[in-house]
């Protein structure tokens, strides 16, 4: 046993291809997956959009925009904000309707959610919240706190224990707007020693300001948790099936030695990959209706129009097989064809922002993102199944898709050596 | 006599070093049995390698009926058939598919059915065309392989090494069949078998690390080298390269 061991070992360490690629795989895909995961999410992209311009509404886009982790784009009206998280441009919009009404200030916040990213949507959303909560409270503590000098100023007569009990709801009202101990303590600060005053209308000033925050998602769809993986995992699937199909098939001529009897023929090199296109084109349409009929049927997963999911599928299983086709024209083994139709797949899973958000990446992993055509099927099956959109909004994913076909194909044209030297 | 093929000082050079075939010149008349004999590593598949365009040549030039195999493109391989060591067929499919794969490479003017039973006829294998290429015997397999290369009838046919296996039966079919192709076709082929060469060739080039060491029909080279037959002959060569 000990000697086959031996042997064996020494057979693989003599295919130094194979041992370059085996030791390479990991080191690459450990730089993807660290640079990948690079820093917590910084950059998230949020829209914000406001009724009116006021103080207020410009105070509480100031405050968004100092939050450092999110960078904020005003637009200059509620439907392109919406038309941007329908084309994943943000992460979560905004819209203010904020005024002044006498002494209170009023109005809705609402938050709206990318529903094909939620999990870097909900950070966003965590993010932006908070900082809007803490400028309403600045709000009505500002408010408060120029009253009550106003009030003391005109000294009135009061009973101490009255001005405590008004203190304390006061107190309540301030904790409800989840102001840090030290501001509470700070704006409860000209209260102290006040000994009378007059309470004709504190009630009034006490109270929170009447801003309601709402939340929402850009669907009207119901989306399970299964329905935004399900996206993904087609996405993954017909690719790991495609690439594997395709990636040995040139490499296998090459062993069975029919590879070189073709190219003693006048078949020339682009026939050669074309055909082998077009055969796998017939089964990579076969695999994208298995996949969506499956999902669609089995799994009544929630899709977009049929036709145009399977488009997008197709286009992804075609650029797969393309991939598969230039891998399979360098490759000289079947183990060599597989490490490297396994790193790619790795690294697509990494890098089409499946697992990892472009908010957690190095700048440039993500400028790399986007030229990995699988980023554009997962963001195009994303919004057509996931969101109300069509052809329309996602024909920029689709071209690029159908690109990737073209310029895989020419590569595998151009590498592939019929001539052995 | 006219020559099918002229080879004219053919060098090739790998990796800018390694010298594997060196200024070798040669002439080929049509319709003979042309063997290229040699020990392992004296440059006769590289030669046959240049030859069938799977390599281009260092340097030197390489004529089939006087066009030059530069410029002549993919033209050429319309003339050229072609038999692998390995079987190199396609297993899953047929006896009928295979040959039909490789008939569609060319451009052929008769009927294209006629043209592949004839063929298979001649191979001996029509009763067996729906019969896929992976349930065959080494030896049909290899009259399958031989039928794959003549279907569209050309003026050259390479043979590499076509008897390596093959029981004395096969063989001797194979024998017969490469006999009647030489009626319409030059055949180039290869082998370490002496007796194959000396019963079959009508001309022999013997190379050594990478040059002509003799040319000439069997019993000329027999008598060059004072042996009994081609297989002493060949011993002679290799004890002298030992």
């Amino acid at each position: 046993m000990l000697k086959i061991a031996y042997f064996e070992l020494k057979k693989l360490l003599r295919d130094r291809r194979w041992l370059a690629l085996i030791i390479l795989q990991p080191i690459i895909l450990l730089f993807i997956l660290g640079a990948a995961t690079i820093h917590d999410p910084k950059n998230i992209k949020i829209a914000v959009f406001s009724q009116w311009k006021n103080e207020y509404s410009n105070q509480i886009i100031q405050n968004l925009q100092d939050e450092k982790d999110l960078k904020i784009e005003i637009l200059t009206s509620e439907k392109l904000l919406k038309d941007g998280l329908d084309k994943n441009h943000y992460r979560g919009g905004i819209v203010i309707d904020i005024k002044k009404n006498e002494s209170q200030i009023n109005g809705d916040l609402l938050f709206i959610s990318n529903s094909t990213v939620p999990e870097i949507s909900s950070q966003a959303k965590l993010l932006a919240l908070n900082s809007t909560k803490k400028t309403l409270a600045d709000f009505a503590a500002k408010n408060l706190q120029a009253k009550i000098t106003t009030q003391s100023q005109a000294q009135s007569k009061i009973i101490q224990s009255d001005l405590k009990s008004k203190i304390d709801t006061l107190e309540t009202n301030l904790s409800k707007l989840s102001l840090p101990n030290e501001q509470l303590t700070a704006l409860t600060k000209p209260l102290q020693g006040i000994e009378k005053i007059n309470l004709n209308g504190f009630d009034n000033l006490a109270k929170p300001n009447q801003i309601k925050i709402n939340e929402s998602k850009n669907t009207t769809r119901k989306i399970r948790y299964f329905d935004f993986y399900a996206s993904a995992v087609v996405m993954l699937l017909v690719l790991i099936t495609c690439l594997n199909m395709s990636s040995a098939s040139i490499t296998q001529e090459r062993i069975d030695g029919t590879f070189e009897r073709f190219f003693v023929t006048p078949y020339t090199k682009t026939q050669m990959i074309m055909g082998k296109m077009l055969t796998f084109s017939v089964i990579s349409l076969i695999i994208a209706f298995v996949t969506i009929g499956t999902l669609y049927y089995v799994f009544n997963a929630s899709l977009g129009p049929l036709w145009l999911v399977i488009l997008i599928t197709y286009l992804t299983s075609l650029s797969a097989v393309a991939i598969g086709l230039l891998v399979s024209s360098f490759t000289h083994t079947i183990a060599e064809s597989i490490q490297v139709s396994i790193t790619i797949f790795f690294s697509c899973l990494i890098l089409t922002q499946f697992i990892f958000q472009t908010e957690t990446m190095h700048p440039i992993l993500t400028k790399i993102t986007w030229l990995v055509p699988f980023t554009y099927s997962m963001q195009a099956l994303r919004e057509v199944n996931l969101l109300n959109v069509g052809f329309m909004d996602v024909w920029q994913d689709i071209a690029i898709l159908g690109g990737s076909v073209i310029v895989f194909i020419s590569l595998a044209i151009v590498l592939l050596h019929r001539k052995a030297d | 006599m006219e020559h099918i093929i002229k080879v004219t000082k053919l060098t090739k050079v790998f990796d800018k070093t390694k010298v594997a075939v060196n200024e070798i010149s040669f002439k080929v008349e049509k319709n003979i049995i042309f063997g290229l004999l040699g020990p392992n590593g004296s440059g006769k598949t590289t030669t046959q390698r240049m030859l069938t365009a799977l390599l281009s040549p260092t340097s030197g030039q390489i004529m089939i009926e006087g066009t030059d195999y530069k410029h002549a493109g993919g033209k050429i391989l319309q003339d050229i058939g072609y038999v692998p060591q390995k079987d190199a067929l396609y297993n899953n499919l047929t006896v009928w598919e295979n040959v039909d794969f490789f008939f569609s490479a060319y451009k052929y003017e008769g009927n294209r059915k006629d043209r592949i039973e004839e063929v298979l006829n001649k191979v001996d294998l029509l009763d067996n065309k729906n019969t896929l290429a992976k349930n065959l015997s080494g030896g049909m397999a290899k009259r399958l392989s031989i039928a794959c290369a003549i279907v569209h009838k050309p003026k050259i046919i390479f043979f590499d090494e076509v008897t390596m296996g093959l029981d004395p039966v096969a063989r001797e079919k194979i024998w017969r069949l490469t006999t009647e192709l030489k009626e319409h076709a030059t055949i180039v082929m290869t082998t370490h078998y002496m007796d194959e060469a000396e019963a079959l060739c009508d001309q022999l080039l013997i190379m050594r690390d990478g040059k002509i060491i003799a040319n000439g029909s069997p019993w000329e080279i027999i008598k060059h080298f004072d042996a009994k037959n081609l297989h002493d002959a060949m011993v002679n060569i290799k004890d002298e390269n030992a």
